[in-house]
């Protein structure tokens, strides 16, 4: 496989789901205040969707409500809007449309006419529900698309690459978020309902508010939550869940190039310590959370140096070898 | 005239492809008037949107320079067919045959001893002052002495109801993956109109096309290893290099992901390297190799040409087709079937005035409205001056240029290309639109293949000759 075309592909599967996330990340925040306490007003929502979206801002000023929705949805000049990324996809996509299936392009392709067409005005009135909720159907499509018309090839294995390590990279991102958000409502003094109601907020994020209800029967506490996102083996989004098909879908692509024991020591040492993570404090998960953040970014600059960098492939000799299929 | 073409007006002293001048119906058309008798405006106009999210959603795009952006548009397109029949389409494609065998037969000659220039058939002159002329090609032969595989030949009918050619286009032919997705579209936005009928099929030309490829792989090569290089997907026509590559499953790839150890091109792969054998490029000759020819190019593969020249690649179409596409030289091809082949040229050419030759630039400049300048090495139809379209004082300015550079330009009598009836959105009716065809032609190493039918290209402004998608032209659906 061509190391562009490798690379591609895991910027294709990393992109199409982060944009689901931002998606559903804004429209859960944005709406959260409505039911809200007066410490979760409109500007501590904002506030929180630019820290999960990474955006700069000034935060002694008062946020303008428009020109953050429309900014984190629109901007093209900022790398982290819903609209950069779907066009990052799209771009990644354009690249591999002799390869990938004409369904899975065509549902990129729409999802991306879609972002770029919406009416940004009737977004700001009253569309960013509609905005939000059809980009992850359009994921969702999109997503089905890669499971179904992808060949169980290296084509697929590194598009699911790029899945796994920004399910981890999101998950990571969103808990981290949210134990701001909780840190700064404790020090407004707010009470444990108004915490527990972050917490809900982020179950739902991760559309995992129903599971972790039938596995907790109906017990939010942070504790329970954190350790269901991060530790549960049989919650498909968790932590480890998604660690341990990154470590899958790296023993399955049929290239073993040197140095690929070190990118399995890496995630097999961080799955592990999902695996048995137990929520001890905010101190404690605050830790936590930066070092597996950290070990996310190590992993991927592993894959970097290891798939993709044409350094390493100029046919100095046939030093690599391929395993059997 | 009846239903959707009721307020159908053919124009005067032109050739229309669905009605004659008494407005009778071609009877190649009696099964497209009766399928469109079913129809009214409201519901073709319905079709024609469905059709163009089609052609949207799918990215079925080309990309339009203009002096501020490059905007990614739909291939315009237009529902209503044009239809060959099948034995007006024998006629063009043994002519399309014989023409590439005499073009191939030229090239091999031009850069192996050159016996045609010597014997003075075509100005040796015109040949080595051709830009595309490469010295490097001179004594080398390729596999099966097949020097352009891909051909795309432009024809028109004039208003006396022949076939002419208009030019050859033998470096990066465009357009065939818009005949293969315009067909996808009518069948299933009309099956009617293939149903019960023998409409030769189209599906079959990537098929044809990487057998074309393989056989004039390397003799040595065991795995005839093609890919098709293409400058990326910036270029305006890569929906169509990522299009042909998917259908032949070969790999897509760009210069950077080729590179040349011991005079072979090998990819860079993950694991080990892989080695190429025949590379399909849609990109010019001067950025296929930055040691050979522009240094600066960033969309070759450095020392591309000595793996090539060595025998270890095979480069389709082959560097220094050029020559070939020049439109002066092009004036020669009838002489050139009738030197090589003992023949005379099933499709004549449209006549063409060389500037360079004295008698024909005296003759240029004193019937200047008459005639449709061309520079010899531009295509997409850049560069055509309509000379009765311009002001007295362009047309002085336009005689000084060609003057100064007479070896720059042909020119040719302004033919009245056929018209179609073709859909004008805004006016919500059919109106005459001029036509072109564009037919494809593959030469492999003991075969060949003439895609049946072509592209037909509709000139969608009113009263325009000029039926390049660069210049805003659009496509018809052709069926035959």
């Amino acid at each position: 496989m061509l190391i562009r075309i490798a690379e591609n592909l895991y910027w294709t599967g990393r992109y199409i789901k982060r944009s689901a996330y931002l998606a559903k990340y804004l429209r859960v925040q944005y709406f959260s205040t409505l039911d809200a306490s007066m410490s979760q007003n409109l500007e501590f929502t904002l506030r929180s969707i630019l820290n999960m979206n990474g955006m700069q801002y000034e935060s002694e000023d008062a946020l303008d409500h428009y020109e953050v929705i429309t900014k984190v949805a629109f901007d093209p000049d900022e790398p982290a809007s819903i609209f950069s990324t779907v066009f990052a996809a799209r771009e990644n996509t354009r690249s591999l449309r002799h390869l990938l299936s004409s369904e899975m392009f065509e549902s990129v392709n729409k999802l991306y006419l879609f972002t770029k067409d919406f009416d940004q005005e009737y977004y700001r009135q009253r569309g960013l529900f509609e905005f939000t909720t059809k980009i992850e159907e359009y994921v969702k499509i999109i997503r089905s698309d890669m499971q179904t018309t992808i060949l169980r090839e290296d084509e697929y294995n590194f598009l699911m690459m790029g899945v796994w390590i920004e399910n981890c990279n999101q998950i990571l991102r969103i808990l981290k978020s949210k134990l701001i958000d909780t840190d700064i409502l404790s020090d407004n003094g707010e009470n444990i309902p108004v915490m527990q109601y972050q917490w809900t907020i982020t179950l739902k994020t991760l559309e995992s508010f129903d599971m972790h209800n039938r596995y907790y029967q109906n017990q939010t506490t942070i504790k329970s939550v954190v350790e269901f996102i991060i530790s549960n083996g049989k919650y498909p989004r968790s932590f480890y869940y998604n660690l341990s098909h990154l470590l899958i879908t790296i023993n399955k692509i049929g290239i073993i190039p040197e140095g690929l024991s070190k990118l399995k020591h890496e995630v097999a040492k961080l799955e592990s310590k999902a695996r048995f993570f137990e929520y001890e404090g905010n101190s404690e998960l605050h830790d936590f959370l930066d070092k597996s953040i950290q070990s996310i970014g190590a992993i991927h600059d592993i894959c970097n140096s290891l798939y993709f960098d044409s350094r390493s492939y100029k046919g100095e000799g046939d030093t690599q070898s391929q395993s059997q299929k | 005239m009846e239903g959707l073409f009721s307020n159908y007006e053919i124009g005067a002293n032109t050739y229309d492809e669905m009605y004659d001048q008494g407005n009778l119906l071609r009877k190649e058309y009696e099964l497209l008037q009766s399928v469109f008798d079913d129809l009214d405006h409201k519901l073709f106009r319905t079709l024609n949107q469905e059709a163009k999210l089609s052609f949207l959603n799918q990215g079925v795009t080309y990309a339009l320079y203009t002096d501020q952006e490059t905007k990614e548009s739909i291939f315009p397109f237009d529902l209503i067919p044009r239809v060959i029949s099948s034995s007006e389409w024998e006629v063009l494609e043994k002519g399309m045959i014989q023409r590439n065998t005499a073009l191939n037969m030229f090239l091999k000659d031009v850069y192996n001893g050159a016996k045609i220039l010597k014997d003075k058939v075509v100005p040796a002159a015109l040949v080595h002052t051709s830009n595309h002329y490469l010295k490097a090609m001179e004594g080398f032969s390729p596999v099966g002495d097949i020097y352009c595989h891909i051909s795309g030949t432009d024809l028109i009918r004039h208003s006396d109801g022949n076939y002419y050619i208009l030019e050859d286009n033998l470096r990066s032919p465009s357009g065939v993956s818009y005949v293969l997705s315009n067909r996808v579209t009518l069948s299933r936005t009309m099956p009617s109109l293939f149903q019960g009928r023998l409409i030769h099929p189209v599906n079959t030309y990537t098929k044809e096309l990487l057998n074309t490829l393989k056989s004039v792989a390397p003799p040595a090569s065991s795995d005839r290893n093609c890919v098709l290089l293409t400058p990326g997907m910036y270029n305006s026509a890569y929906f169509e290099h990522s299009f042909l590559a998917k259908l032949m499953g070969i790999q897509l790839v760009e210069g950077h992901d080729l590179f040349v150890k011991n005079n072979i091109v090998y990819m860079n792969t993950i694991g080990r390297k892989e080695k190429v054998d025949v590379i399909y490029r849609r990109i010019d000759d001067a950025f296929l190799d930055p040691k050979y020819f522009n240094p600066k190019s960033m969309l070759g593969v450095h020392g591309l040409m000595d793996a090539y020249l060595a025998g270890n690649v095979t480069i389709v179409n082959a560097p220094g087709t050029g020559i070939s596409d020049d439109k002066a030289v092009c004036a020669y091809v009838p002489d050139m079937i009738k030197y090589y082949l003992g023949e005379d040229a099933i499709i004549a050419n449209v006549p063409t005035y060389i500037c360079e030759k004295p008698k024909d630039l005296a003759y240029v400049l004193d019937h200047m409205e008459e005639l449709v300048i061309k520079p010899v090495d531009m295509s997409g139809g850049y560069g055509v001056t309509i000379v009765d379209t311009l002001t007295k004082a362009e047309v002085e300015e336009l005689k000084l240029t060609i003057q100064a550079k007479p070896r720059e330009y042909i020119a040719q009598p302004k033919m009245m290309l056929s018209t179609h009836p073709t859909y004008i959105e805004d006016a919500n009716q059919f109106e005459p639109r001029h036509i072109d065809l564009r037919t494809f032609t593959l030469m492999g190493s003991d075969r060949s293949y003439v895609l049946p039918g072509g592209l037909s290209r509709v000139a969608l402004k009113k009263g325009s000759l000029i039926v390049n998608s660069s210049q805003g032209g659009g496509s018809k659906i052709l069926g035959s």
